[in-house]
């Protein structure tokens, strides 16, 4: 106890912080084996239940060891933080609670267990045999636990190809754009840039009149873009609402850093390419992040556009799985007797989202700040 | 020396003098300008082929060009028919269904999806905790990282009609008597549009609010409370008025675009059980303009309809001058 009280502070805070995820991993370990323990598994042998049995107390066991440390570098943490902070807390009591407070919390609780729980239930699901799942009533967690749904799944080439296409046009489509985009920006951003009134007018005015999407279509056609890789990428170069933003950014960085380049002998693309982009990372990772998620989510340029299946993106793989039996197609009539097509396309939601799921913690932060930034200034 | 051009002596900060070249005369063009037009000249030729050129194929909707697949060829060899697909599309019998479902979805979602992110960024501007609010946001932006395939899948699974938690779960509590077919039914298009619009973008819409409440300052705040405001007050006279421009703003945004119904949401939810309440006019230009190749008459629809949006967009930005003395331009 005194070991612990004596160490240095911000140690501790770390320490405080890595023992609470190892604690909380082992609690969520030990809830899912003993609730793996305790439940039908689908074509479950004795031997599997006896491991099961055994992981569950194994973790039973552990989880107490691991408690304890943890209990008590928070209690001595929290006991220093109140002595330190004891002049800002006491400011805060005059705060009254009242009705609508109250009101307002349960509102947003409410909203957010809205937004989360369809992922819950699409995980139970897609856990579940699918036999039993059509009988209903699956809604928290599995009834007839399987992995079967994620192996069949896994074995379609078709996902595969699906996942390989949008990443690839994930990648390429947003870096491309992003140069491109954020070229044109730096010219319109300068005010010696000569004819620039029409340049302005000649981009606002595709934002309010459009040729519709028939024509779009037949410009794709002559052009060559027709069921090519291309499609995905070129027609999504550029955008006039993405330059604004960017140019609005750019015409914020102070002039005299383009000046003393300028001195110094640099031209104007070099001023922007070594200069500008690398100052304006924040509106940058912005848009590259509306442009990753376009990319990522778009399906119909996909029905559109192409016809081969090997361009078929991942999204459009799961419409089609969604919509109809894509994914029970051509299965011998005993595996048909056991899943069922729902549990399947729900587990090609959960392979799905991973890759969203991961990357969302990591621009979380960033794209509030460079919203603001592009919001209140453009 | 050229002609045109001084040398001229300038003194740098520390001292040192530097001598420059001096361009006299303003129209020649320097290698930095050539840049610089090279650079902006970008824009234009993307724009060309995607913007401009389709505006010139919206010539096909006079035309007979049903079933050509290059644009040129189209434009040059199809003949005249005048107004002849404008007029096919008003006689057509689903025509009342199509402007009924496009116009009143999109007004429901003017009403209701417009105003719900301003709600809901003042809501969370007045919660307690600010880590709560972190917290609360993160949550509700992620639907907006998901695809609508993946979320109109999900909504498909909760609501289905055998295996669906609507279906089930409220049928054994027993606040429904029977299942109810709520994805085919045509009655019940609307609504589930509505409500997953607002479930995914309630929270990724309402950033736009929140940042713009996050700049007023807590002075005028302080302010009003010394003057006894109550929370209703502080919201109605501080809240409101300080945010207005960027409303308006998207208000006449979202009136330009009345006439859009999003159709990869859509699409996701439609089906032969509900297509009276469903079909909207992009989904309609789509399947006449590219399975079944009416290229010439899916293309009068798209023009009828820019013109619509446009006069829209026009109109309710002078209505906005008048009232607010803002518009957008």
């Amino acid at each position: 106890m005194k070991f612990i009280d004596n160490m240095n502070p911000k140690t501790r805070s770390r320490l405080r912080k890595i023992l609470t995820y190892i604690t909380i991993s082992t609690l969520i370990f030990v809830i899912i084996f003993a609730y793996l323990s305790n439940i039908e598994i689908d074509e479950g042998t004795p031997q599997m239940y006896y491991t099961l049995d055994i992981i569950f107390i194994a973790f039973v066991i552990v989880f107490p060891i691991v408690l304890t440390p943890t209990v008590l570098v928070i209690i001595s943490d929290t006991k220093y933080i109140k002595e330190t902070t004891k002049h800002i807390r006491k400011s805060k009591l005059n705060k009254h609670i009242h009705t609508f407070d109250v009101l307002n919390f349960s509102f947003m609780l409410i909203f957010m267990f809205l937004c989360i729980f369809p992922i819950f239930y699409v995980l139970a699901g897609s856990f579940n045999q699918g036999a039993d799942y059509a009988i209903g009533g699956v809604y928290l967690l599995p009834r007839k636990f399987t992995f079967e749904n994620y192996v069949v799944v896994l074995k379609n080439p078709a996902l595969w190809r699906g996942y390989f296409v949008t990443f690839a046009r994930t990648f390429i489509g947003t870096s491309t754009a992003l140069v491109y985009t954020s070229i044109v920006a730096y010219a319109m951003s300068r005010k010696n840039l000569k004819f620039k009134k029409t340049f302005y007018w000649i981009n606002l005015f595709t934002m309010f009149f459009g040729g519709g999407l028939v024509p779009y279509f037949l410009v794709i056609r002559s052009v060559g873009l027709y069921n090519t890789f291309a499609v995905y990428i070129i027609p999504a170069l550029y955008s006039v609402y993405h330059m604004i933003i960017i140019s609005t950014f750019f015409r914020s960085i102070s002039n005299e850093l383009h000046e003393a380049a300028y001195c110094d002998g640099a031209n104007e693309f070099r001023i922007f390419w070594q200069i500008y982009m690398p100052l304006s990372k924040p509106i940058l990772a912005t848009i590259a992040l509306w442009l990753a998620i376009g990319h990522w989510n778009a399906y119909f340029d996909t029905m559109i556009f192409t016809n081969s299946p090997s361009l078929q993106t991942l999204q459009y793989f799961l419409l089609k799985a969604i919509q109809t039996a894509t994914l029970t197609e051509g299965m011998p009539p005993e595996m048909m007797m056991r899943l069922s097509p729902k549990t399947l396309s729900l587990a090609a939601i959960i392979i799905s989202i991973i890759p969203v799921l991961f990357f969302f913690p990591f621009v979380r932060k960033n794209f509030q700040s460079g919203i603001m930034i592009g919001s209140l200034k453009g | 020396m050229r002609k045109n051009k001084k040398l001229m002596t300038f003194k740098r900060i520390d001292g040192s003098l530097i001598e420059k070249e001096i361009n006299l005369k303003k129209k020649s063009w320097d290698k930095n300008d050539w840049i610089l037009f090279a650079m902006a000249s970008l824009s234009i030729i993307f724009l060309a082929v995607f913007a401009y050129a389709p505006l010139y194929g919206l010539i096909l909707a006079f035309k007979g060009g049903d079933g050509y697949l290059n644009i040129v060829k189209a434009i040059q060899e199809a003949e005249w028919v005048g107004f002849e697909n404008f007029k096919d599309f008003l006689t057509d019998p689903d025509f009342k269904d199509i402007i009924l479902n496009t116009l009143g979805l999109n007004i429901l979602q003017l009403l209701i999806n417009f105003p719900a992110p301003i709600i809901f960024a003042i809501l969370l501007s007045e919660l307690l905790s600010d880590k709560f609010k972190k917290s609360v946001q993160t949550v509700t932006f992620f639907p907006h990282f998901i695809s609508w395939v993946i979320f109109g899948g999900i909504f498909l699974s909760l609501l289905d009609y055998d295996t669906g938690i609507v279906n089930t779960l409220f049928v054994n509590i027993g606040i429904i008597n029977e299942p109810i077919d709520i994805l085919g039914g045509e009655e019940f298009f609307w609504p589930l549009i509505i409500i997953t619009s607002i479930l995914k973008g309630l929270g990724w819409g309402s950033i736009i609010y929140v940042a713009a409440i996050s700049g007023i300052p807590n002075e005028q705040y302080d302010a009003a409370k010394i003057d006894g405001a109550n929370r209703w007050q502080k919201i109605r006279y501080i809240t409101l008025p300080s945010i207005a421009p960027t409303i308006i703003l998207f208000f006449i945004l979202s009136i330009a675009s009345i006439l859009n119904n999003g159709i990869e949401h859509l699409w996701v939810f439609q089906n032969a059980n509900n297509i009276t309440r469903s079909e909207v006019l992009d989904t309609f230009i789509y399947k006449y303009g590219i399975p079944k190749w009416r290229y010439s008459y899916a293309t009068a629809i798209g023009l009828l309809k820019s013109i619509v949006s446009v006069f829209l967009l026009i109109s309710g930005n002078a209505i906005l001058k008048k009232i607010s003395g803002r518009g957008i331009f």
